[in-house]
């Protein structure tokens, strides 16, 4: 298994991955599976946790109400709930074992960016358009995100 | 005989709670594919014995309430929520660059709310209008399902390759069932649940493989950019009609209606084309921003209530995309809901409840989805975010999800049971990956296998 030790724990806040820079050539740390990234030792341990400890459940839920509930469909119910239930206790074992990997980045927007929106508002077929045309209660809501003088300069530039 | 009447309605609104309060929390997992949740968690309540009102509250309540805290990551993180919410992608991101994500947030869901509700009575009364060509319908049901396999896969982006590979799927089916009933096995979920959650079966399998796991390594984890938290309105209880302009509502209104009739195609296409058809009537940058995503979002809620109720009252057959997929247990969860075995006899959802019952449990369940889901986005959404990233481990979603594959097939066949969801899960996955066909077309395929195949070679 290629996988290294583990991980850092939620890095909120942060613009780095809080991960201990290898001098080695390092090997890739990540796996992306099922739209997003794991590690591959915590995967399996997670995979084991869930399928082991909710079979487990299943099996003994299933012995038990056997003998205890006379009505043998009612008894297999009550043995699934109980097996679903086994599968959110192992998520949430699982989500205590292992932290999440990603980087969370608080990213604000800057007027560079307001500019590119801008552009490629314009670019589009209907154009920019005019202030002017708005209704009045989406004019206001531009004027209260104070965004209303910028659609309206960009306007005059593109004329 | 009024104790159990109460006792059913009580029944109905409780399961519709708990399925908006669930699906609430799973939309807030960027990523949770519809069917892969929905499917299976319908599936267990009908198992349990729920009654027929309870069972359609809790489906629909909860598809409603997901299809509005989905726009949390899409707008706040910039990660679609689901399959429905791709189609928002592109506006919410330019208002996120414009520094207004909350902006993307209301419109999407005050969209939402108002297209639910004028959905439900839309989809009642075009579905009454189709419904006297349903035994026609009926008849000739193991055809059109043969004819919506092939147009479903040809929609999809494989077009022919996808057609194409529907044969071997079908065979696949078909040899499964061959199998198991040599050891007087009946397996009907694990197929379903297989298809479902195919893909992360898929890379699991994957992932033991030296060559293929090569290509699923990366040097940096995910990248999740976190909008600001602004929040500048007051009140715990926002009105949708006040977060839109007169203009906005009456796009919503009118994409809801029609997208409510056109029950048969691609739900992603409906909510595409809509967003488009708004687009190109409205003239200023931002204002086509935010009534596009309104728009959006608004068909993501009505033309899945439309997809699934149609279906259900007119026909009682998964005649649709969503029938086909996220609604496909109410139509079809053997021991207790079955569709037509080949005799024609339909025992499902269709046949349980009314009209008039599918109209007012309908509302019911979108009543309870708002009221619990819009507030909880419009108040929490940063914070909601800002805890699924940084708390919630893929890891710990695996697990659950790994769970639950073992659990409902080792329950409902043994290990034969859990053999099949695992060989059609690895198939169907690997043919979703590769093909880039989605789950409704493997559905199809089983629909083919069952009903089709049997009609074909009877001829």
């Amino acid at each position: 298994m290629p996988i290294t030790d583990h991980t850092s724990p939620p890095t909120l806040d942060t613009t780095m991955p809080a991960a201990p820079s290898d001098p080695q050539p390092a090997k890739p740390r990540y796996l992306e599976v099922w739209g997003d990234t794991v590690v591959g030792r915590d995967l399996a341990l997670a995979v084991l946790i869930g399928t082991g400890f909710s079979a487990l459940a299943l099996f003994g839920a299933k012995t038990l109400f056997g003998r205890i509930v006379a009505n043998p469909s009612l008894a297999d119910a009550y043995a699934l709930l109980v097996g679903i239930a086994a599968c959110i206790v192992a998520g949430v074992i699982s989500g205590k074992l292992f932290a999440p990997k990603r980087k969370v980045v608080v990213a604000a927007s800057d007027a560079h960016q307001v500019d590119e929106v801008l552009a490629v508002l314009a670019d589009e077929r209907q154009g920019l358009g005019h202030v002017a045309d708005l209704p009045a209660q989406t004019a206001d809501e531009l004027r209260d995100l104070g965004l209303y003088d910028r659609f309206r300069a960009a306007e005059g530039k593109r004329r | 005989m009024t104790d159990l009447l109460t006792n059913d309605v009580l029944v109905a609104i409780a399961l519709g709670v708990i399925g908006a309060v669930v699906f609430s929390l799973i939309g807030l997992v960027s990523g949770t594919d519809e069917t892969a949740t929905i499917a299976p968690l319908t599936l267990l309540v009908i198992l349990l014995g729920a009654p027929p009102a309870g069972v359609f509250t809790f489906f629909l309540a909860g598809a409603v309430a997901k299809h509005m805290t989905h726009a949390v990551p899409t707008t706040l993180l910039g990660i679609p929520g689901d399959t429905m919410a791709v189609p928002l992608l592109r506006e919410a991101r330019l208002l996120r660059s414009l520094g207004v994500p909350h902006i993307a947030l209301r419109k999407a869901i005050s969209g939402a709310v108002i297209a639910a509700f004028i959905a439900v009575p839309a989809a009642v009364l075009f579905a009454a209008l189709l419904a006297p060509f349903g035994d026609i319908v009926q008849t000739i049901a193991p055809w059109l399902f043969l004819v919506a396999a092939v147009g479903i896969a040809y929609a999809s982006p494989a077009r022919w390759s996808g057609v194409a590979a529907l044969v071997p799927f079908v065979v696949l089916i078909l040899a499964l069932k061959a199998l198991t009933a040599g050891y007087d096995v009946q397996l009907n979920i694990s197929y379903f649940l297989g298809i479902a959650v195919g893909p992360l079966i898929a890379a699991l399998f994957l992932v033991l493989g030296r060559q293929s796991r090569t290509e699923m390594e990366r040097d940096e984890p995910q990248t999740v950019y976190l909008a600001p938290d602004q929040r500048n309105w007051k009140g715990y209880f926002p009105n949708p009609f006040k977060m839109l302009d007169r203009q906005q509502t009456g796009y919503v209104a009118a994409t809801a209606t029609v997208s409510s009739a056109t029950f048969v195609f691609s739900p992603v296409a409906m909510t595409v084309l809509m967003g488009e058809i708004v687009g190109s009537r409205v003239k200023h940058g931002y204002h086509r921003l935010t009534s596009v995503l309104a728009a959006r979002n608004g068909t993501t809620e009505s033309t899945y209530i439309a997809e699934a109720l149609i279906p259900l009252i007119a026909f009682g057959l998964p005649l649709s995309p969503v029938a086909a997929g996220p609604a496909a247990p109410l139509f079809n969860a053997p021991p207790v809901f079955t569709t037509d075995d080949g005799t024609g006899n339909v025992h499902n959802l269709s046949t349980e409840l009314s009209n008039w019952q599918f109209l007012g449990w309908g509302l019911a369940a979108i009543a309870i989805a708002v009221v619990v889901a819009y507030p909880f986005a419009m108040n929490f959404a940063h914070k909601a975010a800002s805890l699924v990233v940084g708390y919630v481990s893929h890891e710990a979603i695996i697990a659950a999800f790994t769970g639950l594959i073992v659990v409902v097939s080792l329950w409902e066949g043994g290990i034969l049971g859990l053999a099949a969801t695992l060989t059609v899960g690895l198939v169907g996955g690997l043919l979703i990956r590769s093909f880039k066909i989605h789950a409704g077309v493997l559905f199809m395929g089983y629909y083919v296998a069952v009903l089709s195949v049997p009609a074909l070679l009877a001829l």
